[in-house]
């Protein structure tokens, strides 16, 4: 169980930094702040992976390797956008590439997309997994159903599409922040959005 | 109300993202429309049902226990980038000690074939140079036997003395 133990002590001075101070002394290389970030960003990075490649093992995979370019590129995060936006920007495209790298494959042995219900992690035992976020507002068994519903069709996105909706439900970034992650002007982010949401309402029967 | 259905605005509206004069725009238009009104429901509930769906949550001291090991990997990889390989280190020691012999070696064999060169052409000219004064050769009998200095006129009149003792 040694494993289960905490391996970050966070500095209690670090946890009241900004993002942007932490990045930069990451780029000075302070282990401390870079764990600060981990610990500040790991839900979300992991969460947002997940949302875009639909892979438990996948996203665990381009999370961690957005971290690991976080640490090794810090010192050219110049602090003109913020640095959530840097960061985002980072993995998204790092979900986006590994979803156009297992493209082929996944239509090889179509059927099993591995996205498997939220909750249903195939590559980790029952003791590995947490209990999922306790502001979840559906409850009972309709809603689970509900929720299920609406995240396959979510996976019926196109990756750019999916990109964005998660982005926008989740993150709630601006249409601006948004557009700098995915590199597309502002008028595509919400020409993406409209067309995501549309076919979520068509796919989810409210049309 | 404006007839033309607005689509992309909708969205700007919902984030709050239209000027002023184009929010009172759509906002005119969605007092009026109802299907419009439905869609910015139906697009306020789905982007609250994707907000609030659990994804799955690995353990996160397991998590970052990987992301350390992974990125004290990473770090050792570029600290021995390909080039600092004992492969390419061995390969590009061999190449560099083999153009430095090259440098080293190959002029000073080129000198020595070139002296020998030389040495040959100069043997061949002092025999041509003997060849011409064979007479003198075959007098040195004489030659030996003479001063050098008191004896200067025999000397000079040695051609002259073989020609007269043949005839």
């Amino acid at each position: 169980m040694s494993d289960l133990r905490p391996l970050v002590v966070v500095d209690r001075s670090l946890a009241d930094m900004s993002d942007e101070v932490l990045c930069q002394r990451v780029a000075d290389r302070d282990e401390a702040a870079f764990d600060q970030l981990v610990e500040r960003y790991q839900g979300r990075a992991y969460r947002l992976a997940w949302s875009i490649v639909r892979d438990a093992e996948e996203a665990r995979d381009v999370s961690q390797e957005a971290f690991i370019r976080l640490y090794q590129s810090a010192g050219s995060f110049g602090g003109r956008a913020r640095f959530s936006t840097w960061f985002y920007r980072l993995l998204v495209n790092l979900c986006l590439d590994q979803r156009r790298k297992t493209r082929w494959w996944r239509q090889i042995f179509a059927g099993s997309d591995g996205a498997g219900r939220p909750g249903e992690d195939a590559g980790e035992s029952l003791l590995d997994r947490q209990p999922a976020p306790a502001t979840d507002p559906l409850e009972g068994m309709a809603k689970e159903r509900e929720t299920d519903r609406l995240w396959a069709a979510v996976g019926t996105l196109s990756p750019q599409q999916r990109a964005v909706v998660i982005l926008q439900a989740q993150e709630e970034l601006s249409t601006k922040e948004i557009a700098t992650i995915l590199k597309c002007s502002e008028a595509t982010v919400r020409v993406h959005l409209h067309r995501a949401l549309m076919t979520l309402r068509r796919t989810m029967g409210n049309e | 109300m404006d007839s033309r259905h607005p689509e992309t605005e909708l969205i700007a509206y919902l984030k709050d993202e239209l000027p002023p004069r184009s929010r009172e725009t759509v906002a005119r238009h969605l007092e009026g429309c109802a299907e419009c009104r439905g869609t910015l429901a139906d697009f306020r509930t789905l982007l609250a049902g994707v907000a609030a769906a659990p994804a799955p949550t690995p353990a996160w001291p397991r998590y970052r226990a990987e992301l350390r090991v992974r990125l004290e990997s990473e770090a050792g990889r570029r600290r021995w980038s390909w080039w600092r390989r004992p492969f390419p280190v061995a390969v590009s020691a061999g190449l560099a000690a083999a153009v430095l012999a090259l440098v080293i070696v190959a002029p000073s064999v080129w000198r020595n074939e070139r002296t020998a060169r030389n040495v040959e052409g100069l043997n061949g000219f002092e025999e041509v140079v003997l060849g011409t004064r064979l007479d003198l050769l075959r007098q040195y009998p004489v030659v030996e036997r003479l001063d050098m200095l008191e004896d200067l006129d025999v000397i000079r009149q040695l051609d002259g003395l073989e020609a007269r003792r043949e005839g």
